[in-house]
């Protein structure tokens, strides 16, 4: 049953961002004012769900579980890094989104606004994550400072965020999430952002899934490739 | 536990007394740093009082980075950290006289550079003097998160841009922040809530830096 989720989720993921992009390229009406460029909506908000908060979030709790002695596994860690991996891919789609949305809307491909700089610095951020774990050989060690990493980087997040909104901001409010819960879009428009959102999410889940089991026959294989050195080695010298 | 911050911070000033980096090496990086960056940001114009704070705090950046870079690759190619963990110094205590060794140092160079800055981009004397504890802050933020950073990335045979790379995103915000209050004192403008976030800054990455520094140097 489990072996049937997994494998439905590849398909599921690819029909959701199939009816996402023939829902919000010719179901869904123009905008009054930004025309065809307001479909980026189906499309940006969600790569942001998913690279500032799903990936990192996921990695960042994995991190926390790698550390603590219980839930300690090598499994988690992989989880950590394949999540952060997926985490840079969106932030970067996020960043590339913004910026062809910003060039009509604000006339200029980037703009010194709070949330891009701030989504620029968490992709920083988490490839600076990447580049640390991928500088060490022994596993135990990069889990374990990576994890550290992972979690310290987190504590700065809202920091970040927050500090970038005081400096300034471009950027219009949220859509959805409103302070006073007033939802600013409505109809198919609204159904077709929620299924943007599912299919991006569906899409995080199939990307670290893939990245995790690539990760771990890789670590599998280089355990067999040391055993069977060793073994090879044992018995040149009649051990 | 105080013995032991103040053995750290003897040794480490010990060290600096005796090589003598900071005088004839850092100070004149930041110097020479702060001019290019000013002629590159064309800081002749009128506008050279908007952008002289962030230079300044561009090359404050970059100063603490070369200094903690320094610091940690000295202990990573020679035993005094593996000695750290045989001799049980208290990983907190090793952390907060680090810090504040290195804090001094940086507090150092940063009056040499905000007095050429003066100079270079015609700040005040008295606009200089009311940014003086914002300065003092951002410095010890800088040096209480690089020191974090510094020890994650400390390694014998590690590349030199690994610490910018993890340290530079989590300085947005003091850098940020020590910038406004610059500006604010140097345009005589108000720009209380950066104090905020630069005393919360301390105490979080002073908190997490007591907290985890020893178990890093285990690791």
């Amino acid at each position: 049953m489990k072996n049937l989720w997994w494998r439905a989720l590849g398909p599921v993921t690819l029909i959701s961002l199939l009816l996402t992009g023939w829902l919000g390229l010719w179901v869904t009406p123009r905008a009054q004012q930004q025309g065809d460029f307001a479909r980026l909506v189906y499309l940006h908000p969600a790569e942001a769900w998913v690279g500032i908060y799903l990936s990192f979030g996921t990695a960042v709790v994995a991190s926390g579980l790698y550390l603590w002695p219980r839930t300690r596994r090598a499994a988690v860690d992989l989880v950590a890094a394949s999540a952060m991996e997926v985490s840079v891919v969106f932030l970067v789609l996020t960043l590339i989104t913004g910026s062809i949305w910003g060039r009509p809307t604000w006339g200029v491909w980037w703009a010194w606004d709070a949330r891009l700089t701030s989504t620029a610095v968490m992709a920083v951020l988490a490839l600076g994550y990447l580049a640390y774990r991928y500088s060490f050989d022994d596993p135990t060690r990069r889990a374990q400072r990576s994890a550290i990493l992972a979690l310290i980087s987190a504590v700065n997040v809202p920091i970040i965020h927050f500090s970038v909104v005081w400096w300034k901001t471009l950027h219009q409010g949220a859509t959805v999430l409103t302070p006073g819960a007033s939802i600013k879009i409505h109809g198919i428009m609204a159904w077709t952002m929620l299924l943007s959102f599912i299919a991006f999410t569906l899409c995080f889940v199939w990307m670290t899934r893939v990245r995790y089991l690539i990760a771990r026959r890789a670590q599998d294989g280089a355990r067999t490739r040391l055993a069977s050195a060793i073994a090879a080695r044992q018995s040149e010298g009649g051990v | 536990m105080w013995s032991t911050i103040i053995a750290i911070i003897r040794v480490q000033w010990r060290v600096e007394m005796r090589q003598r980096v900071l005088l004839w090496q850092v100070a004149p990086f930041a110097v020479m740093a702060l001019v290019i960056t000013g002629l590159a940001a064309n800081a002749r114009s009128i506008a050279r009082t908007e952008v002289g704070p962030g230079l300044v705090y561009v090359v404050l950046v970059f100063t603490t980075l070369l200094l903690i870079g320094r610091l940690f690759s000295a202990e990573s190619s020679s035993l005094s950290s593996p000695s750290f963990a045989m001799l049980a110094i208290d990983g907190s205590a090793a952390y907060l006289g680090t810090v504040i060794a290195l804090a001094v140092e940086l507090l150092v160079v940063t009056g040499v550079v905000v007095a050429i800055a003066g100079l270079l981009f015609h700040f005040s004397a008295m606009s200089l003097l009311v940014a003086t504890p914002s300065i003092v802050v951002t410095i010890i933020d800088l040096t209480t998160l690089g020191v974090l950073f510094g020890a994650l990335a400390a390694r014998p045979g590690q590349s030199a841009a690994l610490l910018p790379l993890i340290a530079l995103p989590s300085f947005t915000p003091v850098i940020i922040a020590g910038e406004r209050l610059l500006s604010a004192a140097v345009t005589h403008h108000g720009a209380g809530q950066w104090w905020g976030l630069l005393i919360l800054m301390s105490a979080v990455y002073g908190g997490i830096g007591v907290l985890l520094y020893g178990v890093i140097g285990e690791l």
